[in-house]
């Protein structure tokens, strides 16, 4: 990991719920090692930010109209963005988790958890190499 | 721990966010994460009328937390509001309005012990001041139906914006109504209870105020323009639900335009 105290976690959110992308956004903007660089309310809009800023991490919804977060998560994986992949969910199920980490999430955050969780699963997903990325440097 | 990643919390996070938010938090009912956060000092209690220049109480229901949380973070940022309790069950809701007599509680329409028209009905029963916002993250007619026979002030589907809750919050304590017209003549045909409204009963002033509040305008509103007391606009309105069989000023219009008293096409 070559991130230096000064470069913060950079971060796109996307969730169809608007107050929570909202509510996200306003709770990481006192986060001083987390910017949030953009969100979007579906998978299309996830990607284009995706591409547009190369966030270190996307948080993605499972469920969003225009493809949930397992569609964007693999546009991101085969357009070789450096994206690390952490998927927000509201489903405690094995299939929906298996569906998104086979898609390339790095982990699997539920909704029903404190929002420490979802800070901390971003941290830890930052510094996971990314993809392309070589480890051993 | 549900994550696949296995997730540490250093010490210095292990306090939820809410908590941290949230001035004197205690939990209730135990649980590590569960039970109702206090969020005001006992001492502090207030009537549920709100008197000029006091806070909005709100109190926020939704069993997942992050998103409980983020609606506090969110209202919290008002200074107009103060965020009096959140809760996660029905059975803590109930408690929560008991204890902490919001004047405004957002209630998240599934949760594990029940579904949220029951909550209200059971809430707005024992303390029926307070008023109900519905939150849902699938809309759908018969949700909305039953939260209006169950007496909420709105309904708000989730994927409204941060900002449009705030307002649905402030509307609601003005004891405005929330559904966007569209939604609401969707519901008309659905609402099923057999028609009992007794449109020959109201007075013409009563059809007047009718009128106004299938406008969306409030009690404020209607006063000034009829140049009446909001006195005797409220006894007004009391006496249309009254005649329309209806538990709020919502549930009157959809009664009134189901039963053709009055159109909603016509409300611009």
């Amino acid at each position: 990991m070559h991130r230096s105290p000064e470069r913060r976690i950079t971060v796109v959110l996307a969730d169809d719920q608007h107050a929570i992308i909202d509510a996200l956004t306003t709770l990481f903007a006192d986060q001083p090692d987390i910017e949030v660089l953009g969100a979007g309310h579906n998978a299309e809009e996830a990607l284009r930010l995706c591409i547009q800023h190369e966030p270190d991490v996307a948080v993605l919804d499972v469920r969003m109209p225009q493809g949930g977060g397992a569609v964007a998560a693999m546009e991101i994986r085969s357009r070789g963005l450096p994206t690390r992949v952490v998927a927000l969910s509201a489903f405690d199920d094995n299939t929906t988790r298996d569906h998104m980490m086979a898609a390339g999430a790095v982990s699997y955050v539920l909704k029903d958890r404190p929002v420490n969780e979802l800070l901390e699963a971003i941290r830890q997903a930052a510094a996971m190499p990314a993809q392309g990325e070589d480890v051993a440097s | 721990m549900q994550n696949i990643a296995e997730v540490v919390a250093p010490e210095s996070s292990m306090r939820s966010i809410a908590e941290m938010l949230l001035d004197d938090a205690e939990y209730v009912n135990a649980g590590p994460e569960r039970g109702i956060i206090d969020t005001v000092d006992p001492a502090a209690e207030a009537s549920p009328q709100k008197v000029a220049g006091e806070r909005i109480r709100v109190g926020i229901v939704d069993d997942h937390a992050m998103v409980a949380e983020g609606l506090g973070v969110l209202l919290r940022e008002q200074r107009d509001l103060e965020i009096v309790g959140i809760a996660s069950t029905v059975a803590e809701a109930i408690e929560l309005v008991e204890r902490r007599h919001p004047h405004v509680l957002l209630l998240d329409y599934r949760l594990p012990d029940g579904d949220g028209a029951t909550a209200a009905t059971e809430i707005l029963r024992r303390w029926p001041s307070t008023k109900v916002v519905m939150l849902s993250a699938a809309g759908g007619d018969e949700l909305l139906a039953r939260s209006i026979e169950a007496g909420c002030s709105g309904f708000l589907p989730k994927d409204r914006s941060g900002h449009e809750v705030v307002s649905a919050v402030r509307a609601a304590y003005r004891g405005e109504s929330l559904i966007p017209t569209s939604v609401l003549v969707g519901l008309l045909d659905r609402l099923r209870r057999a028609p009992q409204g007794k449109a020959g009963d109201l007075t013409q002033r009563e059809f007047e105020v009718l009128r106004l509040l299938a406008k969306g305008m409030s009690t404020e509103g209607i006063s000034s323009l009829l140049f009446l007391s909001e006195h005797t606009v409220r006894n007004h309105v009391r006496n249309i639900l009254a005649k329309l069989g209806a538990h709020s000023k919502l549930e009157a219009v959809a009664v009134a335009a189901r039963d053709g008293i009055i159109s909603l096409e016509d409300r611009t």
